[in-house]
Protein backbone atom coordinates (compact mmCIF):
# COMPACT_ATOMS: atom_id res chain seq x y z
CA UNK A 1 0.00 0.00 0.00
CA UNK A 2 1.27 2.95 -0.84
CA UNK A 3 1.67 6.24 2.01
CA UNK A 4 -0.83 8.40 -0.04
CA UNK A 5 -3.64 5.88 1.20
CA UNK A 6 -2.42 6.23 4.56
CA UNK A 7 -1.76 10.12 4.19
CA UNK A 8 -5.41 10.52 3.60
CA UNK A 9 -6.54 9.78 7.00
CA UNK A 10 -3.73 11.55 8.98
CA UNK A 11 -3.29 14.65 6.62
CA UNK A 12 -5.24 16.85 9.36
CA UNK A 13 -3.14 15.77 12.16
CA UNK A 14 -0.42 16.46 10.23
CA UNK A 15 -0.84 19.50 8.83
CA UNK A 16 -2.42 20.62 12.59
CA UNK A 17 0.94 19.39 13.84
CA UNK A 18 3.16 21.64 11.14
CA UNK A 19 0.48 24.94 11.74
CA UNK A 20 0.94 24.65 15.71
CA UNK A 21 5.16 24.15 15.23
CA UNK A 22 4.99 27.73 13.85
CA UNK A 23 1.90 29.46 11.80
CA UNK A 24 2.50 29.40 7.96
CA UNK A 25 0.99 30.02 4.19
CA UNK A 26 -0.05 27.25 2.25
CA UNK A 27 3.16 26.63 0.51
CA UNK A 28 5.19 27.06 3.20
CA UNK A 29 3.07 24.31 5.08
CA UNK A 30 3.29 22.02 2.35
CA UNK A 31 7.06 22.39 1.79
CA UNK A 32 7.70 21.53 5.96
CA UNK A 33 5.74 18.44 5.31
CA UNK A 34 7.62 17.78 2.59
CA UNK A 35 10.42 18.52 4.25
CA UNK A 36 9.64 16.21 7.16
CA UNK A 37 9.51 13.27 5.13
CA UNK A 38 5.86 13.39 3.96
CA UNK A 39 6.83 13.42 -0.12
CA UNK A 40 4.06 12.15 -1.24
CA UNK A 41 1.20 14.62 0.07
CA UNK A 42 -0.58 16.21 -2.91
CA UNK A 43 -0.59 19.94 -3.38
CA UNK A 44 -4.03 20.51 -3.44
CA UNK A 45 -4.83 18.16 -0.50
CA UNK A 46 -2.90 20.22 2.05
CA UNK A 47 -4.77 23.76 0.49
CA UNK A 48 -8.10 22.18 0.94
CA UNK A 49 -7.30 20.51 4.35
CA UNK A 50 -5.97 23.92 5.51
CA UNK A 51 -9.25 25.48 4.84
CA UNK A 52 -11.28 22.89 6.02
CA UNK A 53 -9.50 23.33 9.23
CA UNK A 54 -10.25 26.31 9.03
CA UNK A 55 -13.71 25.81 8.24
CA UNK A 56 -14.19 24.03 10.98
CA UNK A 57 -12.91 26.48 13.71
CA UNK A 58 -9.44 24.87 14.18
CA UNK A 59 -7.24 27.25 12.39
CA UNK A 60 -7.35 31.47 12.12
CA UNK A 61 -6.03 32.95 9.38
CA UNK A 62 -4.52 36.24 8.62
CA UNK A 63 -3.40 37.65 5.33
CA UNK A 64 0.02 39.29 5.09
CA UNK A 65 0.59 42.04 2.83
CA UNK A 66 3.68 41.61 0.39
CA UNK A 67 5.18 44.73 -1.51
CA UNK A 68 6.75 42.30 -3.83
CA UNK A 69 4.26 39.87 -4.42
CA UNK A 70 0.64 38.71 -3.90
CA UNK A 71 -0.48 39.17 -0.43
CA UNK A 72 -0.11 35.86 1.65
CA UNK A 73 -2.69 34.34 3.62
CA UNK A 74 -0.55 32.89 7.12
CA UNK A 75 -2.96 30.31 9.06
CA UNK A 76 -2.46 29.90 12.49
CA UNK A 77 -4.09 27.20 15.31
CA UNK A 78 -6.21 28.30 17.84
CA UNK A 79 -7.36 26.45 21.38
CA UNK A 80 -9.62 24.60 19.63
CA UNK A 81 -6.71 23.52 17.13
CA UNK A 82 -4.66 22.47 19.34
CA UNK A 83 -7.36 20.38 21.39
CA UNK A 84 -8.36 18.73 18.04
CA UNK A 85 -4.44 18.39 17.60
CA UNK A 86 -4.10 16.56 21.37
CA UNK A 87 -6.93 14.63 20.69
CA UNK A 88 -5.71 13.33 17.42
CA UNK A 89 -2.38 12.66 18.54
CA UNK A 90 -3.53 10.44 21.01
CA UNK A 91 -5.63 8.58 18.92
CA UNK A 92 -2.89 7.96 16.21
CA UNK A 93 -0.68 7.32 19.01
CA UNK A 94 -2.94 4.47 20.08
CA UNK A 95 -3.66 3.33 16.76
CA UNK A 96 0.31 3.00 15.39
CA UNK A 97 0.85 0.53 18.95
CA UNK A 98 -2.18 -1.31 17.97
CA UNK A 99 -1.15 -1.73 14.76
CA UNK A 100 2.46 -2.13 15.77
CA UNK A 101 1.18 -4.91 17.88
CA UNK A 102 -0.73 -7.04 15.74
CA UNK A 103 1.91 -6.81 12.91
CA UNK A 104 3.92 -8.00 15.72
CA UNK A 105 1.67 -10.66 16.43
CA UNK A 106 1.82 -12.35 12.84
CA UNK A 107 5.42 -12.94 13.04
CA UNK A 108 5.22 -15.68 16.03
CA UNK A 109 2.44 -16.65 18.17
CA UNK A 110 -0.74 -18.47 17.43
CA UNK A 111 -3.98 -16.05 17.40
CA UNK B 1 -5.06 40.88 -5.57
CA UNK B 2 -4.73 41.46 -9.20
CA UNK B 3 -4.17 38.60 -12.00
CA UNK B 4 -1.51 40.67 -13.70
CA UNK B 5 0.93 38.76 -12.12
CA UNK B 6 0.14 35.17 -13.04
CA UNK B 7 2.09 33.47 -15.91
CA UNK B 8 -0.06 32.74 -19.36
CA UNK B 9 0.19 28.81 -18.28
CA UNK B 10 -0.91 29.57 -14.54
CA UNK B 11 -3.73 31.49 -16.08
CA UNK B 12 -5.06 29.04 -18.25
CA UNK B 13 -4.63 26.40 -15.68
CA UNK B 14 -6.67 28.23 -13.08
CA UNK B 15 -9.13 29.01 -15.60
CA UNK B 16 -9.62 25.20 -15.79
CA UNK B 17 -9.66 24.37 -12.26
CA UNK B 18 -12.38 27.24 -11.92
CA UNK B 19 -14.68 25.94 -14.45
CA UNK B 20 -14.30 22.39 -12.46
CA UNK B 21 -15.73 23.87 -9.54
CA UNK B 22 -17.59 26.25 -11.24
CA UNK B 23 -20.62 25.11 -9.45
CA UNK B 24 -20.09 25.96 -6.04
CA UNK B 25 -21.12 29.19 -4.18
CA UNK B 26 -19.31 32.65 -5.71
CA UNK B 27 -18.20 33.41 -2.28
CA UNK B 28 -16.73 29.75 -1.66
CA UNK B 29 -15.40 30.10 -5.36
CA UNK B 30 -13.58 33.00 -5.13
CA UNK B 31 -11.83 32.24 -2.13
CA UNK B 32 -10.71 28.71 -3.25
CA UNK B 33 -9.78 30.28 -6.43
CA UNK B 34 -7.53 32.83 -4.31
CA UNK B 35 -5.56 30.23 -2.80
CA UNK B 36 -5.19 28.14 -6.22
CA UNK B 37 -3.75 31.66 -7.66
CA UNK B 38 -1.38 31.92 -5.25
CA UNK B 39 -0.01 28.39 -4.99
CA UNK B 40 0.22 28.65 -8.85
CA UNK B 41 2.49 31.31 -8.41
CA UNK B 42 4.48 29.64 -5.90
CA UNK B 43 4.96 26.86 -7.97
CA UNK B 44 6.25 28.73 -10.43
CA UNK B 45 8.77 30.67 -8.73
CA UNK B 46 10.18 27.29 -8.38
CA UNK B 47 9.84 24.64 -11.06
CA UNK B 48 7.18 24.02 -13.38
CA UNK B 49 3.13 23.31 -13.23
CA UNK B 50 3.58 19.69 -14.22
CA UNK B 51 3.96 18.34 -11.48
CA UNK B 52 0.58 19.55 -10.39
CA UNK B 53 -1.11 16.97 -12.39
CA UNK B 54 -4.09 17.98 -14.85
CA UNK B 55 -6.48 21.14 -13.63
CA UNK B 56 -9.16 18.35 -13.33
CA UNK B 57 -7.30 16.11 -11.01
CA UNK B 58 -6.48 19.14 -9.01
CA UNK B 59 -9.59 20.21 -8.44
CA UNK B 60 -11.15 16.96 -7.17
CA UNK B 61 -8.16 16.87 -5.10
CA UNK B 62 -8.67 20.36 -3.60
CA UNK B 63 -12.41 19.49 -3.68
CA UNK B 64 -12.25 16.69 -1.41
CA UNK B 65 -9.60 18.05 1.25
CA UNK B 66 -11.50 21.42 1.56
CA UNK B 67 -15.23 18.82 2.81
CA UNK B 68 -16.52 19.68 -0.50
CA UNK B 69 -19.30 17.77 -1.74
CA UNK B 70 -18.91 16.12 -5.14
CA UNK B 71 -19.30 17.37 -8.23
CA UNK B 72 -22.69 16.18 -9.92
CA UNK B 73 -21.52 14.00 -13.42
CA UNK B 74 -20.75 17.17 -15.68
CA UNK B 75 -23.58 17.30 -18.16
CA UNK B 76 -22.14 18.17 -21.66
CA UNK B 77 -24.43 20.84 -22.31
CA UNK B 78 -23.61 22.48 -19.27
CA UNK B 79 -20.13 23.17 -19.94
CA UNK B 80 -20.21 26.30 -21.26
CA UNK B 81 -21.87 28.04 -18.43
CA UNK B 82 -19.14 26.09 -16.10
CA UNK B 83 -16.93 27.68 -18.19
CA UNK B 84 -18.25 31.18 -18.11
CA UNK B 85 -19.46 30.92 -14.28
CA UNK B 86 -15.28 30.28 -13.80
CA UNK B 87 -14.62 33.13 -15.86
CA UNK B 88 -16.82 35.29 -14.32
CA UNK B 89 -15.60 33.59 -10.62
CA UNK B 90 -11.61 35.01 -12.14
CA UNK B 91 -12.82 38.37 -12.96
CA UNK B 92 -14.56 38.97 -9.27
CA UNK B 93 -11.42 38.51 -8.22
CA UNK B 94 -9.87 41.59 -9.88
CA UNK B 95 -9.54 44.79 -8.06
CA UNK B 96 -11.46 46.45 -10.56
CA UNK B 97 -14.55 43.98 -9.76
CA UNK B 98 -14.38 44.69 -6.97
CA UNK B 99 -14.31 47.95 -6.07
CA UNK B 100 -16.84 48.50 -8.79
CA UNK B 101 -19.30 46.24 -6.46
CA UNK B 102 -18.13 48.38 -3.89
CA UNK B 103 -19.23 51.14 -5.78
CA UNK B 104 -22.65 50.20 -7.06
CA UNK B 105 -24.74 50.23 -3.44
CA UNK B 106 -24.29 54.18 -3.73
CA UNK B 107 -26.21 54.47 -6.56
CA UNK B 108 -29.04 52.55 -5.28
CA UNK B 109 -31.15 56.33 -3.94
CA UNK B 110 -30.62 57.53 -8.11
CA UNK B 111 -32.78 54.12 -8.57
CA UNK B 112 -35.31 54.84 -6.19
CA UNK B 113 -35.91 57.96 -8.18
CA UNK B 114 -35.73 56.47 -11.46
CA UNK B 115 -37.85 53.45 -10.41
CA UNK B 116 -40.95 55.72 -9.04
CA UNK B 117 -40.62 57.85 -12.46
CA UNK B 118 -41.29 54.89 -14.88
CA UNK B 119 -43.81 53.31 -12.73
CA UNK B 120 -45.89 56.53 -13.80
CA UNK B 121 -44.65 56.28 -17.26
CA UNK B 122 -45.77 52.53 -18.06
CA UNK B 123 -49.17 53.39 -16.94
CA UNK B 124 -49.22 56.41 -18.95
CA UNK B 125 -47.74 54.74 -22.08
CA UNK B 126 -50.54 52.07 -21.22
CA UNK B 127 -53.69 54.54 -21.80
CA UNK B 128 -52.15 57.08 -23.94
CA UNK B 129 -51.00 56.79 -27.50
CA UNK B 130 -49.15 59.84 -27.93
CA UNK B 131 -45.67 59.91 -27.09
CA UNK B 132 -46.30 63.69 -26.22
CA UNK B 133 -48.25 62.30 -23.29
CA UNK B 134 -45.69 60.28 -21.88
CA UNK B 135 -42.41 61.43 -21.74
CA UNK B 136 -41.01 63.60 -20.28
CA UNK B 137 -43.83 64.00 -18.02
CA UNK B 138 -46.53 61.14 -18.02
CA UNK B 139 -49.83 62.47 -18.35
CA UNK B 140 -52.75 60.91 -16.15
CA UNK B 141 -55.96 61.27 -17.97
CA UNK B 142 -54.56 63.65 -20.45
CA UNK B 143 -53.78 65.91 -17.39
CA UNK B 144 -49.81 66.93 -17.60
CA UNK B 145 -50.80 68.52 -13.48
CA UNK B 146 -51.86 65.21 -12.68
CA UNK B 147 -49.26 63.59 -14.14
CA UNK B 148 -46.34 65.93 -12.32
CA UNK B 149 -48.58 64.79 -8.86
CA UNK B 150 -48.49 61.48 -9.81
CA UNK B 151 -44.64 60.84 -10.42
CA UNK B 152 -43.56 62.70 -7.36
CA UNK B 153 -46.00 60.82 -5.48
CA UNK B 154 -44.71 57.36 -7.36
CA UNK B 155 -40.84 58.86 -6.49
CA UNK B 156 -41.54 59.64 -3.29
CA UNK B 157 -43.43 56.27 -2.46
CA UNK B 158 -40.10 54.48 -4.30
CA UNK B 159 -37.74 56.13 -1.83
CA UNK B 160 -39.49 55.14 0.69
CA UNK B 161 -39.94 51.87 0.09
CA UNK B 162 -36.01 51.98 -1.05
CA UNK B 163 -34.75 53.09 2.81
CA UNK B 164 -36.57 50.93 4.53
CA UNK B 165 -33.89 49.41 6.98
CA UNK B 166 -35.09 45.96 6.74
CA UNK B 167 -34.45 43.35 3.48
CA UNK B 168 -37.99 42.33 2.38
CA UNK B 169 -38.41 38.77 2.62
CA UNK B 170 -40.87 36.43 1.10
CA UNK B 171 -43.50 37.86 -1.21
CA UNK B 172 -42.27 41.94 -0.30
CA UNK B 173 -39.48 40.52 -2.19
CA UNK B 174 -40.84 38.61 -5.11
CA UNK B 175 -42.83 41.73 -4.95
CA UNK B 176 -40.22 44.31 -4.94
CA UNK B 177 -37.82 42.28 -8.14
CA UNK B 178 -40.97 42.36 -9.69
CA UNK B 179 -41.71 46.06 -9.74
CA UNK B 180 -38.26 46.65 -10.66
CA UNK B 181 -38.11 44.39 -14.05
CA UNK B 182 -41.20 45.64 -14.70
CA UNK B 183 -39.54 49.40 -14.44
CA UNK B 184 -36.57 48.39 -16.51
CA UNK B 185 -38.70 46.92 -19.48
CA UNK B 186 -40.58 50.06 -19.32
CA UNK B 187 -37.68 52.16 -19.82
CA UNK B 188 -36.55 49.69 -22.80
CA UNK B 189 -39.95 49.86 -24.58
CA UNK B 190 -40.66 53.56 -23.80
CA UNK B 191 -37.17 54.61 -25.07
CA UNK B 192 -37.96 52.10 -27.99
CA UNK B 193 -41.00 53.98 -28.97
CA UNK B 194 -39.45 57.30 -28.40
CA UNK B 195 -36.70 55.88 -31.35
CA UNK B 196 -39.32 54.57 -33.55
CA UNK B 197 -41.55 58.11 -33.57
CA UNK B 198 -39.49 60.50 -34.24
CA UNK B 199 -39.27 59.11 -37.75
CA UNK B 200 -42.69 59.43 -39.31
CA UNK B 201 -44.19 56.23 -39.55
CA UNK B 202 -45.40 56.69 -43.04
CA UNK B 203 -45.14 59.91 -45.69
CA UNK B 204 -46.59 60.47 -49.06
CA UNK B 205 -45.04 62.33 -51.22
CA UNK B 206 -45.43 63.11 -54.71
CA UNK B 207 -43.37 63.07 -57.62
CA UNK B 208 -43.01 62.41 -60.93
CA UNK B 209 -39.53 61.60 -63.04
CA UNK B 210 -39.20 65.12 -64.15
CA UNK B 211 -40.86 66.57 -60.48
CA UNK B 212 -44.45 67.80 -62.30
CA UNK B 213 -44.77 71.38 -60.16
CA UNK B 214 -48.07 73.36 -60.38
CA UNK B 215 -47.88 77.09 -59.10
CA UNK B 216 -49.40 76.06 -55.64
CA UNK B 217 -47.53 73.09 -55.04
CA UNK B 218 -46.30 69.76 -56.44
CA UNK B 219 -48.86 68.10 -59.02
CA UNK B 220 -50.54 65.93 -57.69
CA UNK B 221 -53.28 64.79 -60.25
CA UNK B 222 -54.19 65.73 -63.67
CA UNK B 223 -57.52 65.62 -65.25
CA UNK B 224 -57.31 65.58 -68.73
CA UNK B 225 -60.71 67.21 -70.27
CA UNK B 226 -61.55 68.22 -74.11
CA UNK B 227 -62.08 71.04 -75.80
CA UNK B 228 -65.45 71.00 -74.84
CA UNK B 229 -65.00 70.58 -71.37
CA UNK B 230 -65.89 66.90 -71.27
CA UNK B 231 -63.56 64.90 -68.89
CA UNK B 232 -61.28 62.17 -70.63
CA UNK B 233 -61.14 58.72 -69.26
CA UNK B 234 -58.67 56.01 -69.86
CA UNK B 235 -56.06 58.41 -71.18
CA UNK B 236 -52.53 58.16 -71.47
CA UNK B 237 -50.48 61.06 -71.03
CA UNK B 238 -46.57 61.42 -71.83
CA UNK B 239 -43.73 63.73 -71.25
CA UNK B 240 -41.68 65.23 -73.97
CA UNK B 241 -39.54 62.14 -73.89
CA UNK B 242 -42.21 59.49 -74.63
CA UNK B 243 -42.18 58.73 -70.82
CA UNK B 244 -45.62 57.86 -69.53
CA UNK B 245 -46.13 61.02 -66.26
CA UNK B 246 -46.67 58.46 -63.33
CA UNK B 247 -47.80 59.25 -59.77
CA UNK B 248 -45.67 57.77 -56.74
CA UNK B 249 -47.75 57.09 -53.78
CA UNK B 250 -45.27 55.48 -50.79
CA UNK B 251 -47.06 53.79 -47.80
CA UNK B 252 -44.41 51.85 -46.58
CA UNK B 253 -43.74 51.03 -49.95
CA UNK B 254 -43.75 52.62 -53.48
CA UNK B 255 -46.56 52.24 -55.92
CA UNK B 256 -46.61 54.07 -59.26
CA UNK B 257 -49.66 55.52 -60.61
CA UNK B 258 -50.83 57.10 -64.15
CA UNK B 259 -53.03 59.62 -64.31
CA UNK B 260 -55.52 60.51 -63.94
CA UNK B 261 -55.23 59.00 -60.71
CA UNK B 262 -59.28 59.15 -60.20
CA UNK B 263 -61.58 58.75 -63.09
CA UNK B 264 -64.65 58.68 -60.93
CA UNK B 265 -64.02 62.11 -59.93
CA UNK B 266 -64.15 63.38 -62.53
CA UNK B 267 -68.02 63.27 -62.80
CA UNK B 268 -68.58 64.48 -59.09
CA UNK B 269 -66.07 67.66 -59.92
CA UNK B 270 -68.53 70.27 -62.12
CA UNK B 271 -67.31 70.78 -65.56
CA UNK B 272 -65.51 74.14 -65.67
CA UNK B 273 -67.26 76.89 -68.02
CA UNK B 274 -66.57 75.84 -71.74
CA UNK B 275 -64.45 78.49 -73.69
CA UNK B 276 -66.76 80.58 -74.99
CA UNK B 277 -68.07 79.97 -78.40
CA UNK B 278 -70.83 82.03 -80.15
CA UNK B 279 -74.15 80.76 -80.46
CA UNK B 280 -76.09 82.24 -82.95
CA UNK B 281 -78.99 81.47 -80.71
CA UNK B 282 -77.99 83.00 -77.86
CA UNK B 283 -76.48 86.38 -78.80
CA UNK B 284 -78.44 89.09 -77.95
CA UNK B 285 -79.72 91.08 -80.50
CA UNK B 286 -79.22 94.34 -80.04
CA UNK B 287 -82.83 95.75 -79.60
CA UNK B 288 -82.74 98.93 -82.07
CA UNK B 289 -84.58 101.94 -80.13
CA UNK B 290 -86.60 103.50 -82.75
Amino acid sequence: MDTSQLLKGVLDLAVLAVVADGDGYGYDVLRRLRAAGLEDVGDASVYGTLRRLYQGGNLTSYVVPSDEGPHRKYYAINDAGRALLERSTKTWTSFADTMNAVLGVRGGKAA
Amino acid sequence: MTTTTLAPEATAFLDAVAAELADLPDDVLTDLLDDVEQHLAEVLAEGTLADLGSPAEYAAELRAAAGLPAREAPDESWALVRAVRGRHARLAQTRTYREVRAFLPELRPAWWVARGYLVVVALARLTHDSVREVLPIPHVSGNVLLGLVAVAAAVVASVKWGRRRRAPRGWARTGAVVVNAFAVVTALVVLGDVQDRTSPEFYYYASTPDGLQGPYGPVTDIRPYDRDGKPLHDVQLFDQNGNPLVYQVCDRFCSRLTFPLMPSLDELVPTPTPSPTPSPTTTPTPSATP
